[in-house]
């Protein structure tokens, strides 16, 4: 159908080369917590694979942690954890998201007012504290982690969808539609949706990569993954206690993070790039 | 030499992979209006952009030399670009709702360019700045100075801007469509104080505009361009009387004419197809402070609309024409009166029962761009109200879809394209083959032209009169512009600040308007004759209230001034 | 003007209602029950203690009520006390409370003082080399976690080169967290000032300015920046709320005594008085400064601040 549009917004992303390293990344990403059977030398929990607190070497080439396991193997075992974090706190955003902006934008009136306002008093107290309290009330664990972290993306995914919204509700195709007799699932399913979809991919691309740095803050604070899980922000909360005894435990985990985060970020800004261009006639 | 003051020669402008405007030449001698004229994508903007050196990244100069007061303006360094600009050329922008900083006053605003060029104090500077805004009829100059952009009106900020300019006495003025944002009797007193003031400093005006009529108002001479390109050179007056060009000639012919007879004579039906019946609506602040007071759209109109008619409802901005229309076609409600359509009081329904009757009134939008669904093919935009009001399956609703393209005369083969792959005027045929879709009765049109250019309007509105007699379809048709509703209508009916003043049949009305109003507004209407353009205008008469209408002659129906 | 402020602080105060209602629901949103959460780690609780212990808390009271509890208890300042050592919770935020206010402010201050500048570089020179150098920086500032770079500011100045001490009180202490936060949202500071820069140099008016012959310099400082202002100060707003957040984290990292420490602990011990103070104390800090950059924000655009 639209392979035009398609064909043109996919050159336009090719032609960014921080969208392609994006990808690449992510293809990194993916790849790696898919194959990570195969390609991990060492079990991640498998303790005595080497000695404790090895420099990286090339029998472990990022060294080994202080229970003499192979932290190459873990930090590739830690990409399946971050990916499925990630993808489902940002699937609950996202879902809940729309659903609450979608709603307000097309409502009107007082469940529009009412929705908005408290979408803005949540936002006004910060992710970090949504979570945080989150995490308080249901306890530290990978999953709730998860659950924290995608309800406390909530307000801002409602807020950035009900404004694209609102903007297409205002516009007379919309009018010419309700005036054509239109139904309410009609107009929100087959006209609103796919015109949010792509403001809303832009932030969810963008998301992935807070959803990913709040996940691991908080397994970095020993609220979200336990240990042996070889979560990434956990492994850097490990690395602190042994900050003088081995510098190098650090870098690895919290550079994986720091690159998935990366690779989404640019991800993210070039995709709106190639639509800004896609929404010029 | 002192024949020319601007002497543009090959001028090539490069924007976008193509040349938008190529070997360009004209001249412009003191003291002389010439105007620029063009549709959209003629180049006429870039061009005067070029001249000041504000052409936007995108775009550069690739040829060609301007010559002003012994200076290349294309090459000439930014110490010296900086001297001409505002001194010696001065600009007028279109919107003047953007063309202003928000956050600083008019007083700041109109002084700063002063203080530079003449280097006057700021006392001095302040005082220039009031007498011209006394100049341009702005009253209360001195309160004027410390308010900001936000706190006047549309056409006040035009005349800050005009008067912001002529105050450095600059040897040409170049105006990008100036008045086009403007209303009609607004848009007559700017343009001219434009042409006194320009006579008067005795400065020349580069005046860039769409509009034949405003040419024939002001121009000395006239440049016709199109894609880029000159068409034709001459004076006002041989240009609109013997076009040697083509184009110039289907130009003059697209133009919509006040003075033309209009063939449309009312149908003698008897019930009415629509009846607006005392319909009031009132604008009340949202939120939970109520900031501000309401705003009164609608005050008490009466309308019939008879089968087979047109009627026309022209007015000024705020006069509450597009909301009268969203009334009708259900897309708000009234707060007071009812719409009656084949005798069911639309403003009762609600549901299902509204959505059923709503398919017999249609609307088509002013926008263009914004009045398809962007992700939707068209055909199955054009569909689609087919297959919500259960008309036909899908397949047959697809055939009839086809059908109706083809009768706004877009080929099958389009069907499957997205909106963004057609132009203005094919998008507006598009949204009016959906608008059919539905079979209606009666089509509520709201400003379907104003977004089109001159040549693509007349096509428009030629298709609508034909599907209007095809079909025998009823049509409400608003608009701002009197001449364009001339000859199209049966009916017109004159609103101003929610109230109609005037309405009868389009001849009777537009020879002989009875209402002071009508009569102002008539005589502001830019006429495409060089030869009309000493005519008296005709100021607003003030606000009425409490009047009622007075049948003058066989339905055409007068506002009684206030008693 | 007096209306627009009227109408936030109206909102800002139900807002800060509604975090009291949160909070009293809190507490029972917790899976399982809660007084015996709390006590869980402590020697051997009989029922009857729990039972007491419920009562002290007023957990076995309707909801209506504990929340009018909770909120009369505020408006004394009683915040109620700890589960450990019965310590009065108020007390114990408002101690730490400066120390956290201190971290942000300072953070804020360095992310400002770098992120402006370049921002509005980047904005001015955008499309040219300086840009795309300045905004890669950026992209990769914003993409480092902030927990990390803590750490490695640590283990560089701290541990190796011993220039400054680990963690603790004391202007010395605050340089490496406020750097930390500080540099994290530098990088947010500047995309989001590039961004807003640039919208407001496409803007007509800068046009005009340019049409009357206004020179760049002047253009620049009256014009652009004075417009920029705006949306600059609506951006400081969010930048306090991620600095009160990212403060959570790097006190932790830092042992800087500030209330986002006394939270961790808290939520290991399941005190949940804590908790709630500290919800309810960082909630009401991050509206009140809302507020007060709303008040800016009022005071520099002339549209709200004069009626049209």
């Amino acid at each position: 159908m639209a392979t035009g549009i398609a064909g043109s917004f996919w050159r336009r992303l090719r032609r960014n080369p921080g969208g392609v390293f994006g990808l690449l990344v992510l293809g990194l990403l993916v790849g790696t917590a898919a194959l990570a059977d195969w390609i991990a030398p060492y079990a991640p929990t498998r303790m005595g694979a080497g000695h404790r607190l090895t420099p990286p070497s090339l029998a472990h080439w990022f060294g080994t942690d202080e229970f003499g396991r192979d932290v190459l193997s873990r930090v590739i075992y830690g990409s399946r954890l971050t990916l499925l974090v990630g993808a489902i706190a940002v699937g609950i955003s996202l879902v809940a998201g729309l659903a609450v902006g979608l709603t307000a934008a097309y409502c009107g009136g007082w469940t529009e007012r009412l929705l908005m306002r408290a979408s803005d008093v949540l936002f006004s107290f910060t992710e970090t504290l949504i979570a945080l309290a989150c995490v308080a009330v249901l306890g530290p664990s990978l999953e709730n982690a998860m659950l924290a972290v995608g309800l406390a993306g909530i307000p801002f995914y409602a807020r950035t969808c009900y404004a694209a919204a609102l903007v297409e509700c205002g516009k007379p195709y919309f009018e010419a539609l309700i005036s054509a007799g239109a139904g309410h699932l009609r107009l929100i399913t087959l006209h609103l949706l796919p015109n949010v979809l792509p403001t809303m991919s832009v932030v969810a691309t963008l998301g992935l990569s807070g959803a990913v740095l709040a996940a691991a803050g908080l397994s970095f604070l020993g609220l979200g993954a336990q240990p042996p899980a070889s979560e990434w922000g956990a492994m850097l909360s490990s690395a602190r206690e042994l900050i003088n005894r081995a510098p190098w435990l650090m870098l690895f985990p919290g550079g994986a993070i720091a690159l998935t985060v990366l690779g989404c970020n640019l991800l993210g800004d070039a995709i709106r790039e190639a639509m800004d261009g896609r929404g010029r006639t | 030499m002192s024949v020319t003051l601007l002497d543009v020669r090959g001028l090539t402008i490069h924007a976008g992979g193509a040349d938008v405007v190529r070997t360009l030449s004209f001249a412009v001698a003191p003291g002389e209006v010439l105007a620029l004229v063009g549709e959209s994508g003629s180049g006429k903007t870039l061009t005067a952009l070029s001249l000041l050196g504000l052409l936007p990244q995108a775009a550069r100069v690739v040829a060609g030399q301007a010559l002003f007061e012994g200076h290349d303006l294309l090459r000439v360094d930014p110490a010296m670009q900086s001297r001409i600009r505002g001194a010696r050329i001065g600009m007028v922008f279109q919107e003047p709702m953007t063309a202003l900083n928000p956050v600083l006053t008019i007083g700041l605003q109109m002084t700063e360019a002063l203080r530079q060029h003449r280097g006057l104090s700021a006392g001095t500077a302040r005082a220039e700045a009031e007498r011209w805004l006394r100049r341009v009829e702005i009253d209360d100059p001195a309160a004027r100075l410390r308010q900001y952009p936000h706190q006047l009106s549309g056409g006040m900020r035009q005349r800050v801007m005009i008067a912001a300019a002529m105050a450095l006495h600059p040897a040409l003025l170049v105006a990008d469509e100036p008045t086009t944002a403007l209303d009609v009797t607004i848009q007559a007193q700017v343009l001219g104080l434009m042409r006194d003031l320009v006579r008067e400093v005795g400065a020349s005006l580069l005046l860039i505009t769409h509009d034949m009529g405003v040419v024939a108002e002001m121009a000395d001479r006239v440049l016709v361009m199109r894609a880029g390109e000159a068409v034709e050179e001459a004076p006002v007056a041989r240009l609109f009387a013997a076009p040697r060009a083509d184009y110039t000639r289907t130009l003059l012919a697209a133009v919509p004419r006040l003075d033309a007879v209009t063939a449309m004579v009312p149908p003698e039906v008897a019930a009415p197809l629509l009846r607006i019946e005392r319909i009031g609506k009132t604008f009340r602040p949202d939120g939970l402070w109520r900031r501000g007071s309401p705003v009164t759209a609608l005050d008490g109109i009466d309308l019939d609309i008879l089968p087979g008619e047109i009627v026309a409802v022209v007015g000024e901005s705020g006069s509450g024409k597009s909301t009268l229309g969203r009334i009708v076609a259900r897309l708000i409600a009234p707060d007071r009166g009812r719409i009656l359509f084949r005798g069911i009081d639309l403003t009762a329904l609600s549901g299902r029962r509204l959505r059923h009757a709503r398919a017999g009134v249609q609307m088509v939008f002013q926008d263009p761009l914004a009045s398809l669904d962007p992700c939707w093919p068209v055909g199955r935009a054009v569909a689609e109200p087919i297959v919500i009001h259960g008309l036909a399956g899908r397949r047959e609703a697809f055939a009839r879809a086809c059908r109706l393209l083809a009768e706004v005369g877009l080929p099958e083969h389009l069907m499957t394209r997205l909106p963004r792959e057609f132009s203005g005027g094919q998008r507006q045929r598009i949204a009016i083959a959906r608008a059919l879709a539905a079979e209606p009765a009666l089509l509520v049109a709201d400003e379907p032209t104003s977004a089109l250019d001159v040549s693509v309007q007349a096509q428009v509105l030629d298709l609508l009169a034909a599907l209007q007699r095809r079909r025998g379809l009823s049509l409400l048709f608003i608009s701002h512009d009197i001449a364009v509703v001339r000859h199209i209508s049966h009916r017109i009916a004159v609103m101003r600040a929610g109230r109609i003043v005037e309405s009868g049949p389009t001849a009777a009305v537009l020879d002989g308007p009875r209402h002071p109003y009508t009569r102002a507004l008539l005589s502001a209407v830019p006429v495409p004759d060089p030869a009309r353009r000493q005519r008296a205008r005709l100021p607003s008469p003030p606000l009425a209230t409490g009047a009622s209408l007075v049948e003058v002659s066989p339905g055409h129906w007068v506002r009684e001034a206030a008693a | 003007m007096a209306r627009f402020l009227a109408g936030r602080l109206l909102m800002g105060l139900l807002a800060i209602l509604a975090t009291t209602v949160a909070v009293t629901l809190l507490i029972h949103l917790v899976p399982g029950d809660p007084v015996q959460i709390m006590y869980a780690q402590s020697q051997g609780t009989t029922p009857e203690q729990l039972a007491e212990m419920r009562h002290m808390l007023g957990l076995d009271r309707p909801i209506l009520e504990q929340w009018l509890r909770f909120v009369l208890h505020l408006l004394h300042g009683d915040l109620g006390v700890t589960i450990r050592g019965q310590q009065p919770v108020a007390q114990l935020i408002l101690q730490r409370l400066p120390n956290t206010l201190a971290l942000a402010a300072a953070s804020m201050a360095i992310a400002t003082a770098i992120g402006l500048p370049v921002g509005f570089a980047a904005a001015w020179w955008r499309g040219r080399w300086a840009d795309t150098a300045l905004m890669t920086v950026a992209i990769a500032g914003v993409s480092v976690p902030h927990f990390w770079l803590g750490l490695i500011l640590m283990s560089v100045f701290a541990v190796q080169l011993e220039w400054l001490p680990v963690g603790g009180t004391g202007w010395a202490g605050l340089v490496l967290p406020a750097a930390t936060l500080g540099l994290s949202n530098a990088a947010i500071v500047a995309r989001m000032t590039r961004s807003a820069m640039i919208e407001v140099m496409s803007q007509d008016f800068v046009r005009t300015a340019y049409a009357k012959g206004l020179l760049r310099a002047l253009v620049l400082r009256r014009h652009v920046l004075r417009a920029g202002l705006v949306p600059v100060v609506t951006m400081m707003a969010m930048q306090f709320a991620y600095m009160m957040g990212g403060a959570i984290v790097v006190e932790n990292i830092f042992a800087w005594n500030g209330i986002g420490r006394l939270a961790i602990e808290a939520i290991f011990q399941r005190d949940y008085p804590v908790i709630q103070g500290f919800i309810l104390v960082f909630a009401t800090t991050v509206i009140t400064v809302s507020i007060l950059l709303d008040l800016l924000y009022a005071v520099l655009d002339p549209r709200i601040r004069v009626r049209g």
